[in-house]
């Protein structure tokens, strides 16, 4: 193995395979700042040109843009509350609420950290546990889809801080509109009333950046005005990272992270936004301090951040070991890998062991290029909140509406980007949690597919359920957590 | 807050009830397991009943709601309101450049009180930023408008 | 004789440039609105022959592609477009004869000029290596007594096995997934019994001996496993097949039809359009523009009942 890997980075060691790696992972960077454009688009648009490079080169490139936009995300996710990445909205819960605090430059440290720590713990999976955990992948049907989404979705009861009746709203909210589109068993349309647009579903796109980015705008409009000095940047160097106290509570949840992203991030229909947001879920179920999240708790950007890095490492195991995409983004990199000639699956280390090791090679490389990249221009970025609020309110709209349209190419986009931003707007004034609606609306529709999958599978017949062990237990996992919720509200209300 | 927590929650037992109507009309149960129509119906009945539930209790009255009192009457609140429903009207009919130049110099004139020099010397150089870096750079199809014909002919912007 | 010549010649004048512009359409770029997104399947096959249609035509061809609903958007773009020549689109079964059973289109296969296609998919019929089933046969005999379930996307393959289950007497359940990556996975864990889907997701598990390859579904063999017999050399008349071809919008001027027809036929026989067929798994398949269209017709009016009979299309 250790042989694999020196190969690997024989093979990088090309100036154009590390000029590649380079750009990959600055272009990354830059999609995953600019909101709405996507590594799916960004990727779809360099297929043509990564033509006219060997595949060993392109699939550098492209994996460089991948995983790249893991880091670039954060950015506009602290700073101005608009996700960059839907891995990243989770971080514009906490990271955002940080910023104003005047720890924005804590915020992105520790997300820039966190995330390295967790793509060498994901590379490394990648490198040790590919064959085992290529059988985990396998051993998923159905049935434990549905069962792990019912354990995702019964993290929401620990979003209650604002009231249950409150958080069952939104999670519903969530779940309905993640229903909106075709049907995934009957194949009928579902609330599209004719508007082709929404024969896919809502985007999570316009969902997200509506949200958390318009209704964001709206409330800048009624801070006092002057600069966008909400978020206090810090006044010394040294504020620009994070102190000890942040740092050592950052160890556990990207610890926790990185793993739970990795296993997260190798199911197929899983990936970094998945994990990102069942790592928030669990740190808010861990954490001692449950009232500081939602009003910038830094493990609810430790956690999650690590999570997506390491979901983005994992997402490769199934890729190259099985040929099997877990995502849209994994599926163009299949794409790029069989225009070139090579063919993904358990054979790719004896037929083609180069590009195996050289993307595992590059993604050392690339991850290490990204924290040098990103951390001393935290300072630099964080001096961005300064500009003056006419001009960053305005830019943020106009890059939002082409960020959205870029996506799916559709005008209707931008119309439900701005639906949702008042919506937002309107929650967040009434006191809502905007956590378990983004949380539902991800893990709802797996969640009704797999149970209707699995029932087909059964006939019916739920006592199938029993020779099931992995479902089973993530059901019960389900159940101790939400009984654990209630005791524990109910204790605290006791303790009154 | 909790007049606006009650408001929300007006809005979702309206939104549940138009949820069930349309729901109403897909199937609950095919003959080999639920249906299509079978998650939203009983969501909507759910969403009905969260709503009524957060009408009982909607939060800490002593909580000031989040934007001040009267959101409604600032100026600026208002300028962005609209230039977001403008651009979201217009952009499909007209492109993106026209509709955002004029967003821009709504929210920097009327919301922000710049002068008109700065408010359309500003719109220009963002949208000109913005072409050239998500368009030029970065090869993003923009929406098809008047002016995005005449950019694609230069060859800045890529043909959608 | 020297007025008639004249006379001939001031006649071929006037005319001369009218010619000559005919035999030099296209005079700018053409474009093709792929209903897909980049990288796939139909994405790149689709560039290849439009490479070799740019070297035939001399104009640039550019590709387009409207994803989405199914691959209803890009033909609904097609079937709005003027009917000019220079707008086109691909499309396979699934955008005019499988979507519009599920879905309300505003066009049919009345809207569109058809072109020539040019690639066929493949399908496959396998199971688990651990799977006590080790031919068709021992499946078949297994539905027969016992429901047996199998994942698939979707039309035509579910299509191919329901034509099966009915010609043999046994009882296949279908199992949709979202991808076919993800009922191929499904299979090689066991959750599903078989599977039906394209080369490219199930040759990774098959060239590693997870997954065994009972029947080729398609009308001839695969080339990486030609000693699998097709369900026809097994005795079973089923075959699934689905194509990608051109269309245009209805009233495109006949000459230029002509054109783009003998550029398609002539830019399909390519070899590097076969070499990237081969890794997607898919056959150059070439169809004159009526063959295609009668199969899209005839393909549409056999899914509808077959699909409402599953449960599967919508209620009219």
């Amino acid at each position: 193995m250790m042989d694999g890997l020196l190969h690997g980075f024989a093979v990088l060691s090309t100036w154009q395979n590390l000029s590649l790696c380079l750009l990959g992972a600055f272009l990354g960077t830059l999609v995953g700042v600019l909101p709405g454009l996507g590594p799916a688009t960004t990727i779809a648009l360099l297929l043509p040109i990564t033509l006219k490079l060997d595949p060993t080169g392109a699939i550098i490139l492209l994996a460089g843009i991948y995983y790249g936009v893991a880091y670039g995300g954060t950015l506009t996710s602290v700073l101005m509350r608009i996700p960059g990445e839907a891995s990243s909205v989770v971080t514009c819960l906490d990271g955002y609420e940080m910023a104003r605090r005047g720890r924005a430059g804590a915020a992105l440290g520790i997300a820039a950290i966190g995330s390295f720590f967790a793509s060498t713990v994901g590379i490394l999976g990648v490198m040790l546990l590919s064959p085992l955990l290529a059988e985990l992948v396998i051993a998923f049907g159905p049935w434990e889809y549905a069962a792990l989404m019912l354990a995702g979705l019964s993290l929401i009861a620990f979003f209650a801080a604002s009231g249950l009746a409150k958080a069952a709203l939104m999670a519903l909210l969530g779940l309905f509109l993640g229903s909106v589109g075709i049907d995934p068993i009957a194949g009928t349309p579902r609330f599209t009333f004719g508007i082709p647009e929404l024969v896919d579903g809502i985007n999570i796109t316009p969902l997200a950046l509506g949200l958390f980015g318009l209704s964001e705008l709206l409330f800048l409009a009624l801070a006092r005005p002057g600069k966008a000095e909400i978020l206090r940047p810090p006044n010394s160097l040294l504020g620009f990272l994070p102190n000890r106290e942040e740092a050592r509570r950052s160890v556990a949840p990207v610890l926790r992270g990185s793993v739970l992203g990795f296993l997260v991030g190798l199911l197929p229909g899983g990936g970094a936004v998945l994990a990102s947001f069942l790592s928030y879920a669990v740190e808010r179920r861990l954490t001692r301090r449950p009232e500081e999240f939602g009003r910038g708790a830094v493990e609810g950007v430790a956690g999650p951040e690590a999570a997506n890095n390491s979901g983005t490492a994992g997402a490769f195991i199934p890729l190259l070991t099985l040929g099997i995409p877990s995502n849209a983004v994994t599926a163009l990199l299949l794409g790029a890998l069989l225009i070139h000639g090579v063919q993904p699956g358990p054979m790719i280390l004896e037929r083609q062991p180069e590009i195996y090791w050289g993307v595992i090679a590059s993604m050392y490389l690339g991850n290490l290029i990204l924290l040098v990249l990103n951390l001393p221009l935290v300072g630099l970025f964080v001096r961005a909140l300064e500009i003056p609020r006419r001009f960053m309110a305005a830019a943020i709209l106009s890059i939002c509406v082409i960020g959205v349209y870029s996506t799916n190419l559709a005008t209707f986009d931008i119309l439900l980007a701005v639906g949702f931003g008042l919506l937002g707007f309107a929650l967040r004034r009434g006191g809502f949690d905007l956590g378990p609606l983004i949380l539902a609306y991800v893990l709802g529709p797996t969640f009704e597919r797999s149970l209707r999958q699995g029932l087909l599978i059964a006939d019916g017949n739920l006592l199938e359920l029993a020779d099931r062990p992995i479902a089973l237990g993530f059901i019960l996992a389900a159940v101790a957590t939400l009984a654990g919720a209630v005791l524990l509200r109910n204790r605290a209300r006791v303790a009154d | 807050m909790t007049r606006t927590a009650r408001g929300v929650a007006l809005g979702g037992l309206v939104f549940a009830a138009l949820a069930w109507w349309e729901a109403s009309r897909l199937e609950s149960w095919s003959w080999d397991g639920p249906g299509p129509g079978l998650m939203p119906q009983a969501l909507s009945i759910l969403i009905a009943l969260a709503a009524l539930a957060v009408l009982v209790w909607p939060g800490d009255p002593t909580a000031e709601a989040e934007g001040g009192a009267a959101p409604f009457r600032d100026r600026t609140f208002l300028a962005y309101v609209l230039a977001m429903l403008g651009a979201a009207a217009a952009v499909p009919f007209l492109g993106f450049v026209p509709p955002m130049l004029a967003a821009t110099t709504l929210m920097l004139r009327l919301g922000e009180r710049s002068s008109w020099t700065e408010a359309l010397l500003y719109a220009l150089l963002l949208a000109a930023g913005i072409v050239l870096l998500f368009g030029t750079a970065l090869g993003v199809p923009f929406p098809t408008g008047p002016v995005e014909r005449v950019l694609s002919g230069l060859g800045l912007l890529r043909g959608s | 004789m020297q007025r008639r010549t004249l006379l001939a010649a001031g006649a071929a004048g006037l005319f001369a440039p009218h010619l000559a512009r005919a035999a030099t359409w296209p005079e700018r770029e053409v474009t093709i609105i792929v209903q897909y997104g980049p990288g796939g399947s139909t994405d790149v096959s689709t560039r290849a022959i439009a490479a070799e249609m740019e070297k035939i035509l001399g104009v640039p061809v550019q590709i387009v592609n409207r994803p989405g609903g199914q691959g209803t958007v890009g033909p609904q773009q097609v079937a709005a477009a003027r009917p000019d020549g220079y707008t086109l689109g691909t499309t396979g079964l699934a955008g005019l004869a499988i979507a519009p059973h599920m879905l309300d289109v505003p066009y049919s296969a009345d809207s569109f000029a058809f072109l020539p296609a040019f690639a066929r998919y493949l399908y496959g019929i396998a199971v688990r290596a651990e799977s006590p089933h080790r031919t068709l046969a021992d499946l078949i005999a297994a539905a027969r007594a016992k429901r047996t379930t199998f994942g698939a996307t979707g039309a035509p393959n579910n299509i191919g096995m329901f034509d099966l289950a009915r010609l043999t007497g046994a009882r296949f359940q279908f199992v949709p997934f979202g991808s076919g990556a993800e009922a191929v996975t499904a299979a090689i864990g066991g959750h599903v019994e078989a599977v039906i889907q394209n080369p490219p997701e199930m040759l990774p598990a098959l060239e590693s001996g997870r997954l065994r390859l009972l029947a080729s579904a398609s009308a001839g063999r695969w080339k990486e496993f030609p000693e699998v017999p097709t369900l026809r050399e097994q005795g079973h008349e089923v075959v699934v097949d689905s194509m990608i071809g051109f269309i245009g919008p209805r009233g495109i001027p006949e000459e230029r039809r002509a054109v783009l027809a003998r550029a398609i036929l002539e830019a399909a026989q390519k070899p590097a359009l076969a070499e990237i067929l081969g890794r997607f798994g898919m056959v150059p398949s070439l169809m004159q523009a009526a063959e295609f269209e009668t199969t899209v017709r005839q393909a549409h009016d056999r899914f509808g009942p077959q699909l409402r009979e599953a449960g599967l299309a919508r209620k009219r």
